[in-house]
């Protein structure tokens, strides 16, 4: 069983990138194998509540399509926060995005491989087309694993009436 | 250290219950500087100088200088977050064994300086049950469960 990775190391950078209303994906380190992402690693600027991840496939010409994500809750600012567990499937080739309904990421203001960012709420999403930053690099990084996730479709459905938690049906 | 459940990460995935356990270290506990750290209080009005289109701080170095001279306050965060998925049916007695399990083992792992996500294995699951009827139970037993997280409270 191999060892996947995805994105860039979540450490504390020089500049800081709002990720409210946004969703942002790395075009830093494009997940090296075909699996299940277990494990993120995040380093925000400020605390973001409502964070999820996901799994991007690229089209070219700056077309993206999820593949897979997961819902975390907020997220603490201030140093790296790690999480365990996670079911993602990743394709080889595949980037991993986040959006958050507030907060901002750890980021590098230059010389990375910069990310790309569309106005609203696109995780998931099919066939959308992102702008482009160019050269800044985010603090979001994620590990796995190649063996193949167990059989069944997956579910997701976030949990109605608590603060700070939002609704959305099952995909 | 201590477990809790933190609401904002409870959903229902794969026909279960999903839980986020985020682990907090005391002071006396191994490396508890790294996550006891200072932030900056932000105003409600956030960062005065120029942004761009994507609300980012034209201006680095004014931008640093505005958070450095701020007032700090102290935060404590978690040193690992860990989601489980358990069924309806598990009893809060089974769930605080889940934490008072996975707190020993990731603190264990934290304590020794290992990497949590090179050292810690990932184990597969089946699938839960999939149907309507089962997964409104699942909703049910999240939202009871993000509403009583102050009964979940494990230390070590």
């Amino acid at each position: 069983m191999a060892v996947i990775d995805i994105g860039a190391a979540a450490e504390d950078r020089n500049s800081t990138g709002a990720i409210a209303t946004f969703t942002m994906v790395g075009k830093a380190n494009p997940a090296d194998d075909t699996g299940t992402i277990t494990s993120v690693e995040i380093w925000m600027e400020t605390e973001a509540a409502d964070v999820r991840v996901g799994t991007f496939s690229h089209a070219g010409s700056e077309v993206l399509s999820t593949r897979d994500y997961e819902d975390l809750g907020t997220v603490a600012a201030g140093s790296k926060q790690t999480f365990s567990d996670l079911d993602m499937d990743v394709s080889t080739g595949d980037y991993i995005g986040i959006q958050s309904s507030s907060g901002a990421i750890e980021m590098e203001s230059e010389g990375g491989s910069g990310y790309w960012y569309k106005n609203g709420d696109y995780i998931p999403c099919t066939s959308q087309t992102f702008s482009v930053a160019a050269v800044q690099t985010m603090s979001l990084y994620g590990e796995g694993a190649t063996e193949a996730p167990p059989a069944g479709q997956p579910y997701s459905a976030r949990v109605q009436g608590v603060q700070g938690m939002r609704t959305w049906g099952g995909i | 250290m201590i477990a809790r459940i933190e609401p904002t990460g409870t959903s229902v995935r794969k026909g279960k219950v999903q839980l986020r356990f985020s682990f907090y270290l005391d002071p006396t506990d191994a490396r508890y500087d790294e996550h006891h750290i200072q932030l900056p209080v932000i105003p409600e009005e956030g960062y005065p100088g120029e942004v761009d289109e994507r609300g980012n701080p034209v201006d680095l170095d004014d931008y640093n200088n505005w958070i450095e001279g701020l007032p700090k306050r102290w935060q404590n965060n978690p040193f690992h977050n860990h989601f489980v998925r358990v069924s309806p049916d598990t009893t809060d007695g089974e769930i605080k064994k889940l934490m008072q399990d996975s707190l020993a083992e990731f603190y264990g792992i934290w304590s020794r300086n290992e990497n949590i996500l090179k050292v810690w294995q990932p184990k597969r699951e089946e699938v839960g049950d999939m149907s309507p009827e089962n997964i409104e139970r699942c909703e049910l037993k999240a939202l009871d469960i993000a509403n009583r997280v102050s009964s979940f409270v494990e230390k070590a």
